[in-house]
């Protein structure tokens, strides 16, 4: 039977796995903002299995908010990353440290 | 006008010709600017010498504490700009507005070239405005507002030279050093602001006894007295102030800055306030005998370190400078053995004597074209009859020979710190009299090296040799003639009097501290002081310093040559059988002379200023400098040091967790 | 009917934000384009000081809960909406010549920063979790879209991706920790959370510290301290000059909102948590914050150090747990952003031979000799920042310093005194600078149109505040 528990460790391992994936991710910044999504989907699947557990409707409304707002994100990190492509031609994460220091 | 009005004229004045002539110092002549200030701070001397007459003469005993304006008030505490006006304020305000005129009248001279003459004749009537606040102020507020005031003033006034190098640095470092006083102060500040519940005087030292028994745990496991606590972070606000061991580095290297500069502000006044600040905290101090204690060392470990480190420099402003901290020492020796009004007594004495001595080296390095270094100096009396005559005044009285000022205050506070009964006063005894061998054998030497042996300037530097001008010599005079009564004349209603200007309530000294009321039983007139004079080994020790720097600097250059010429043999038995002259020159003068180079190299540039001053200051700088290389700019470091940072912080709740749960 | 009125009542200025801002809009449509970077200006300051007006006369109502119980308008949301409306206007005189002269598109500049403020307004009358994290959002994505806005600069790209980048993954982190506290309390308004919490706290205290460490981190990124401040200086660097001065002012608003809202409004149960917590963060960023500042030679890199600094002051006062340091706290913010916004606008009035910003604290060097009134206003600025009396920041540090010494711990008190002292060395030096080094060539000063009053009233503020600070310290008690 799969229980509240699983749900919770599947949400919290997607979590960790995004976190890692943008510490070990040197290559497509692409690969970076997939990396944040996952990260929201991650808190999305922890909500709606409580939410769902428990019979409290808010959860799921939260889970509402959070996929419309990670849309406008990706829009957003989409288009910095465009510009960003245009100005430099590359979109590596190790070329990105001008600013340092 | 009432006493209120007059008060607010003395300090208001300065600031009015202050503001008037920075904000027209682009537009203004340098007459025009020179006469504001100048006006603005005779009428601070004038309304100072009305209050000091109807305080110290006229009403004795007065005291006058009254707030001009709630600053800021919230819950039970409430801030308040006010004024505390008696005894000790007002000896202080003349101190300050007197020799801050002479200094402003100078300073016509002195500056007389300089394309920033108005801006330095604002700031030394801002400067001369903020020591009136930390004077008059009648809480702890005012004082830290004068505090932090007198030290921006000085740092702009140090480095008021910008175009020199050294200048900045010096300035810089004097600002850094006074930071490190300030947090100590600060922190003493707000220990009381958190257990008085004011910082109101009046207030303060009411509840102070209050305190006695209460601890406070400074680090966890370490206990210490409230009272010590709180009386030592003051004193290591006036430790950086009044540039006590170790946080002295800063004033030679104040001596960058201007020559008036360093008399006024880095002689007479600003470095004096911390002795200012102690005496005013003597309720405090009375109940720590740990911090009269440590107060005591310091004081006199700084005067005669300080003076062995004198006799090395080269520089005849370093050496006035290195002469000013160690008086500051005595000073703060005094206050320490609870002798408050001789700390005051000498400070007063110091400030007229040791800003003759500042000014009168002014006098030389415009002689020389601003050449400072003794060794290209000698036999300046024929050029510069007047200054030299000033010089040795102001010697006589720093030496403290009797009857001139000097001897008065210094030699009863060697008196005093003999009688006290705080553990290690032995030490700061045998510390004081060696100091006054040291003090006498340094003074002289400088004083020997300018103006007398061989000329050893450049002829371009001699043939242009002068007298300085009379707008120089008149504010000498003036100085000079308080340089040499004042002693006797304050001695009485200052020291040995019970009814004197400081003996109603303005100092608190415990009966268990009290050593001046054995003073007051030797007491027997002024001359009887004077007469008494050999009875103490601190005369001896000044003539014997005296007697030394004369050998070695007068007799030994010059006896050689006319013995050699007059009498072979003679010279044969005085120089190389009986060697007294080499015994001195390669022996005593080479054996003080290398201490006081270790001293110099390895103790004070080496160890204080090279390694806890700057050493600190490098150490900060390269921590900073692995904290940028960590900055790598790339994003997945950044994520990555959340990472560790969250990890950290989980890992840490659920050890605690386990831990106790 | 009547709870409808007082309804509209107190959530006017945020109506009247958002309208302006859509009014903001359809004039770059509809306008001449001659009239439309005035009109713009005009509509934006219409907007701040109408809601700061509304918002007066709707704090006549008392506190009020509203829309079942997801936004409440209180002292706190009110006084720190107020400053925040201000901030932003005072930010909107300063940008309007700037932003011409950087060639930034000016209407999209004032449509953002109303809409940053909308979203920073929904923030802090926040009662509920999804309100705080719309407000959030809708406050963070119009300050990444504008620190983007120079378009062909490639600093500021980078700049807008990296706040962009970690901003998103410290979003993510709040909101996992939002998730967790859900799982506990199965609720998500601020009220029912709070009463949940200790009766949760017998089965999931662990559970619990876990949500209080990702919440924490989440507000840690706003507040730019350790861990998450090494964007900070990348970004203060990199982006527009006046868009570093919103980051460093409105997102501290927002930062300090959150962590009265959620630390001490909702979570008081774990205060023995939450306290251990803030000092660790504190120490660390007094540390990092004053040390690295010391070897900047970038003015705006050393303000952005100074500033990690400067928050976990702030942060101390929250530390604190009283409504005394609660307060000092606040009053840290108002002065802070104040000395803020003029420390930016000096660096905005310069540019180097080039037409390049100066931000090279050696551009500055002998600044005195030809711009004395400015140098004198750096300087007000820097021994403000440095905490020195008589100006604002000595009476905010003494308020904090005042508070803590009440609750102790006293070492912490003598280290944040000790990095005080380091604090003042690389401020100094600044002065230094401008004061006694010997300029190379001198720096063009460039007008900021009304910005150049405003800027004046500005740096006298930090004075007359710091003379006069009761109205201010009591209007902020919290």
């Amino acid at each position: 039977m799969i229980g509240l528990a699983h749900y919770l460790v599947l949400s919290s391992m997607l979590f960790v796995i995004s976190f890692i994936g943008i510490v070990i991710n040197r290559r497509h910044l692409i690969v970076m903002l997939m990396c944040v999504e996952m990260m929201l989907l991650a808190v999305n699947m922890h909500f709606v299995a409580v939410s769902q557990y428990f019979h409290d409707i808010s959860g799921q409304i939260f889970v509402f908010f959070i996929l419309a707002v990670a849309a406008a994100e990706s829009a957003i990190g989409l288009a910095i990353l465009v510009l960003l492509y245009r100005c430099r031609q590359t979109i590596d994460v190790e070329s990105i440290d001008q600013l340092k220091g | 006008m009432g006493i209120h009005e007059i008060t607010l004229l003395t300090i208001f004045a300065p600031l009015l010709g202050a503001i008037v002539t920075g904000l027209a110092c682009r537009v203004w002549s340098n007459q025009a600017a020179h006469s504001m200030t100048i006006g603005g701070v005779a009428v601070g001397l004038m309304s100072a010498l009305y209050l000091a007459h109807w305080t110290l003469i006229a009403h004795p005993g007065f005291s006058d504490n009254w707030t001009l304006y709630t600053w800021a008030s919230y819950g039970s505490s409430h801030f308040d700009v006010g004024f505390l006006l008696d005894g000790l304020s007002a000896i202080m305000l003349v101190v300050v507005t007197f020799v801050s005129l002479l200094v402003h009248i100078y300073s016509i001279g002195y500056m007389e070239e300089d394309p920033g003459y108005p801006r330095f004749f604002a700031y030394m009537s801002l400067f001369t405005f903020a020591m009136l606040c930390l004077v008059l102020g009648n809480n702890f507020l005012v004082l830290f507002f004068g505090w932090e005031g007198v030290g921006l003033v000085s740092y702009l006034l140090i480095g008021f030279w910008f175009k020199k190098d050294s200048a900045a640095e010096g300035s810089l470092k004097a600002f850094l050093v006074n930071r490190v006083g300030d947090f100590g102060f600060l922190i003493g500040i707000a220990l009381l602001l958190s257990y008085v519940g004011s910082l109101d005087y009046a207030e303060v030292f009411t509840k102070a006894p209050a305190l006695a028994n209460l601890t406070i745990s400074v680090i966890p496991g370490v206990v210490w007295s409230l009272p010590t606590l709180i009386c030592l972070m003051l004193f290591i606000g006036a430790m950086g102030k009044s540039a006590q061991v170790p946080l002295h580095v800063w004033l030679p290297e104040s001596m960058e800055g201007p020559t008036p500069i360093s008399a006024l502000i880095h002689a007479a006044t600003m470095v004096t306030a911390g002795v200012y600040m102690v005496a005013r905290m003597s309720p405090l101090f009375e109940l720590s005998d740990v911090a009269l204690t440590t107060v005591m060392l310091i004081g006199s470990t700084g005067a005669l370190m300080m003076g062995l480190v004198g006799i090395v420099q080269h520089d005849i402003k370093r050496v006035i400078a290195y002469s000013t901290m160690s008086q500051l020492g005595y000073m703060m020796a005094a206050n320490g053995v609870s002798a408050y009004a001789l700390g005051i007594f000498h400070l007063t004495t110091h400030a007229f004597f040791k800003a003759l001595l500042f000014l009168a080296a002014g006098s030389v390095i415009m002689g020389m074209h601003h050449d400072q270094d003794l060794r290209h100096m000698g036999n300046l009396k024929k050029y510069m009859p007047w200054t030299y005559a000033v010089f040795l005044i102001g010697t006589l009285a720093l030496v403290a020979l009797p009857p001139f000022a000097g001897y008065f205050s210094k030699d009863a506070i060697i008196e005093a710190v003999f009688l006290s009964t705080l553990p290690g006063a032995k030490y700061a005894y045998v510390c004081l009299v060696l100091g006054a061998f040291v003090t006498s054998f340094y003074s002289f030497r400088a004083l020997f090296l300018a103006f007398h042996g061989k000329e050893r300037m450049s002829t371009h530097q001699r043939d242009s040799l002068h007298e300085s001008p009379w707008v120089v010599r008149v504010p000498l005079l003036l100085l000079a003639l308080p340089s040499v009564i004042i002693g006797a004349v304050l001695v009485e209603p200052m020291v040995y009097s019970h009814a004197g200007f400081l003996s109603h309530g303005e100092i608190t000294v415990l009966p268990n501290h009290d050593v001046m009321t054995t003073l007051h039983h030797h007491f027997d007139g002024v001359w009887h002081l004077v007469e008494i004079a050999p009875q103490g080994p601190a005369f001896w020790a000044t003539l014997l310093g005296l007697g030394f720097a004369w050998i070695a600097y007068i007799k030994a250059p010059a006896l050689p040559n006319q013995l050699a010429a007059s009498c072979k043999v003679c010279y044969q038995v005085l120089v190389q059988k009986f060697g007294f002259d080499w015994f001195y020159q390669e022996v005593i003068v080479k054996f003080a002379d290398s201490t006081s180079q270790v001293l110099y190299k390895r103790l004070d540039m080496g160890l204080i200023d090279g390694g806890i001053v700057n050493g600190s200051g490098r150490m900060v700088a390269y921590v900073a400098g692995l904290m940028r290389r960590l900055q790598t700019g790339y994003l997945y470091h950044y994520a990555l040091i959340m990472l560790l940072g969250l990890v950290a912080m989980v890992t840490w709740f659920m050890l605690r967790h386990y831990h106790i749960g | 009917m009547g709870t409808f009125l007082i309804a509209n009542k107190v959530l006017l200025p945020e109506m009247l934000v958002f309208l302006m801002s859509l009014l903001t809009l359809m004039a770059g449509v509809f306008l001449p384009t001659r009239m439309r970077e005035s009109s713009a200006l005009v509509f934006a300051q219409t907007a701040l000081w109408g809601a700061i007006a509304l918002a007066f006369w709707g704090m006549l109502a008392g506190t009020v809960t509203l829309f079942s119980g997801t936004v409440v308008v209180d002292h706190l949301a009110f006084t720190l909406k107020v400053l925040s409306y201000v901030t932003a206007s005072g930010v909107c005189f300063y940008a309007h010549a700037y932003l011409k002269a950087m060639k930034m598109p000016v209407l999209e500049f004032y449509v953002l920063t109303l809409l940053s403020v909308l979203g920073l307004s929904a923030l802090l009358s926040a009662n509920h979790f999804i309100t705080l994290f719309v407000g959030l959002e809708l406050m963070s994505m119009p300050l990444y879209a504008m620190i983007a806005l120079r378009r062909h600069r490639s600093d500021c790209l980078e700049a807008a991706l990296k706040y962009f980048v970690i901003g998103a993954m410290a979003t993510g982190i709040l909101l996992y920790g939002i998730a967790l506290l859900y799982g506990a309390t199965h609720t998500l308004g601020f009220p029912d959370v709070a009463n949940a919490i200790p009766v949760a706290m017998h089965g999931h205290h662990l559970l619990m510290s876990f949500a209080l460490v990702f919440i924490t981190i989440g507000i840690a990124f706003k507040l730019g301290i350790v861990p998450c401040h090494m964007w900070l200086p990348d970004v203060y660097e990199g982006a527009p000059t006046i868009m570093t001065m919103m980051v460093a002012t409105l997102a501290k608003i927002a930062a300090l909102g959150m962590l009265l809202r959620l630390l001490v409004s909702v979570m008081p149960a774990l205060f023995a948590e939450w306290q251990p917590l803030l000092m660790v963060l504190v120490v660390l960023s007094l540390f990092v914050g004053n040390v690295t500042a010391v070897k900047q030679a970038n003015l705006k890199r050393l303000l952005a150090y100074s500033s990690i600094a400067q928050l976990s002051y702030l942060l101390l006062g929250v530390f604190t747990g009283t409504t005394a340091g609660y307060s000092a706290a606040m009053f840290y913010l108002a002065t802070y952003v104040l000395t803020t916004l003029a420390a930016f606008a000096l660096i905005m009035c310069f540019r180097r031979e080039d037409g390049e910003e100066a931000v090279d604290i050696a551009d500055y060097a002998g600044l005195f000799q030809h711009h004395p009134w400015h140098a004198v206003m750096f300087a007000i600025v820097m021994f403000s920042l440095a905490g020195m009396p008589p100006f604002v920041g000595f009476i905010a540090k003494l308020q904090i310093f005042q508070a803590l010494l009440q609750t102790g711990p006293f070492w912490l008190v003598i280290y944040a005194l000790l990095l005080t002292v380091v604090a003042a060395y690389y401020y100094i030096a600044v002065v230094k600078v401008m004061f006694f080094d010997e300029s190379q060539t001198p720096l063009r000063k460039v007008s900021l149109g009304l910005g150049n009053g405003l800027l004046t009233l500005n740096a006298l503020g930090v004075v007359m505040l710091g003379v006069q600070p009761s109205g201010l310290l009591t209007w902020l008690s919290l």
